[in-house]
């Protein structure tokens, strides 16, 4: 631990005894930290609008984003799914992963220099009448 | 609430009028702090006095909220089932004690990005030269997860739901990012009893769930798993869930 650094306590605390607990910010303890102002964002809400029916059993990338770290950063990424109206307009979610049982899985995950959003359908939960949102973020620390 | 502070804005908007969500960081409200992370090889000590946020990443970077294994006490992250050696956040933020932040409404208007000036804050030991984001605790060139609320309670039996409820209004102009967090007494789920457990969202899953909502934060729990009413905690960040959208169509 160093001697120096730099905090800033919450109003009612002194910064001078002030706990990690009672600081916006300390220096001692990173935040997680996604990169703004990219070409394809680090932090967005993808929306796909499916216009037919898509190929089935076979995982298709919806959406990839060069992050360019050179390792698997750590990601949120909040699905929202809503299936055709054939198979009864469900709503399936679900954080970094969604599906239903093997016949659909959607997936917002990371390599080490992409970020994907993938799907993968063998009963025909996608076509017109469907829709896929992911709010996701990137961020810079590591995910594995 | 003192009438003095310091808040930072990301590039491209003015601090003094933007919106909270907008902003690198502000004394009024806690950045999201992780105090310890690693690899899980065995359970994780941390003795911090208190059952802290905490995330578990699956291998491909994604947070893990099927992770039910993984639960938090006042003393270590422990880990009851499972293989492999996933990453591990721990988050200087007590899950047990409520805490609600200001909301500042103000502009979503953004200008042009502007990196000629900005905040960075080197970790203990790091430049603030370097290039590498891991390096800093803090960067105005980067967005970063602030605590709108924490808010533990036990649920009430309200018959609704799956039987027991929790509601908790979040008071924002959107729909935030937010995690939910489970301490039963005694259940059949295999959950670890008096520890704190992620919960999952609503789909697939049997027992419990949470769903965010434009008004609140939603958690029910089935009493055919948990014989008394579990303990809730729940975490709001000052995030919108919903972003600057990206189109595509597909096929």
């Amino acid at each position: 631990m160093s001697d120096y650094g730099f905090k800033v306590s919450l109003p009612g605390y002194d910064v001078g005894t002030a706990t990690p607990e009672q600081c916006a910010v300390h220096s001692s303890y990173p935040t997680f930290k996604s990169r703004v102002g990219q070409s394809l964002p680090h932090f967005a809400t993808l929306d796909v609008d499916f216009t037919g029916t898509i190929t089935q059993n076979v995982t298709q990338n919806l959406y990839v984003v060069d992050h360019n770290y050179g390792y698997i950063p750590f990601t949120f990424g909040g699905i929202v799914f809503l299936t055709s109206v054939a198979t009864g307009s469900q709503t399936i979610t679900g954080n970094g992963r969604a599906g239903v049982g093997a016949t659909l899985e959607i997936q917002a995950y990371s390599t080490t220099n992409q970020f994907i959003v993938s799907i993968y359908d063998n009963f025909n939960y996608t076509d017109a009448t469907s829709r896929l949102q992911v709010s996701y973020y990137i961020f810079a620390e590591n995910g594995t | 609430m003192a009438d003095y502070g310091t808040k930072a804005s990301v590039p491209g908007s003015d601090v003094s009028t933007i919106a909270d969500y907008l902003l690198s960081y502000s004394s009024s409200w806690p950045l999201l702090k992780v105090g310890d992370t690693g690899q899980f090889l065995s359970n994780v000590t941390h003795n911090l006095g208190y059952p802290p946020l905490f995330f578990i990443a699956t291998a491909s970077g994604q947070i893990d909220e099927q992770a039910a294994t993984y639960s938090v006490s006042s003393t270590s992250l422990n880990r009851s089932a499972g293989v492999g050696s996933p990453r591990y956040y721990i988050c200087r933020q007590p899950l047990n004690q409520n805490f609600t932040s200001t909301i500042l409404p103000g502009s979503s208007t953004q200008g042009s990005m502007d990196y000629d000036y900005g905040i960075k804050v080197a970790r203990d030991g790091k430049s603030a030269e370097s290039s590498d984001l891991r390096d800093y605790a803090l960067h105005s060139g980067t967005r970063a997860p602030m605590v709108q609320k924490i808010d533990n309670g036990v649920m009430s039996n309200t018959g609704l739901g799956l039987g027991y409820e929790r509601i908790v209004p979040h008071g924002l102009p959107y729909v935030p990012l937010a995690f939910a967090f489970i301490m039963p007494t005694v259940n059949t789920l295999g959950l670890t009893n008096n520890e704190y457990s992620i919960i999952p969202d609503s789909t697939g899953v049997a027992g419990y769930y949470y769903q965010i909502t434009s008004t609140s934060i939603y958690v029910t729990a089935d009493p055919f798993f948990f014989a008394s009413p579990p303990t809730i905690a729940i975490a709001i960040l000052k995030n919108p869930y919903t972003l600057d959208t990206v189109a595509r169509t597909y096929p």
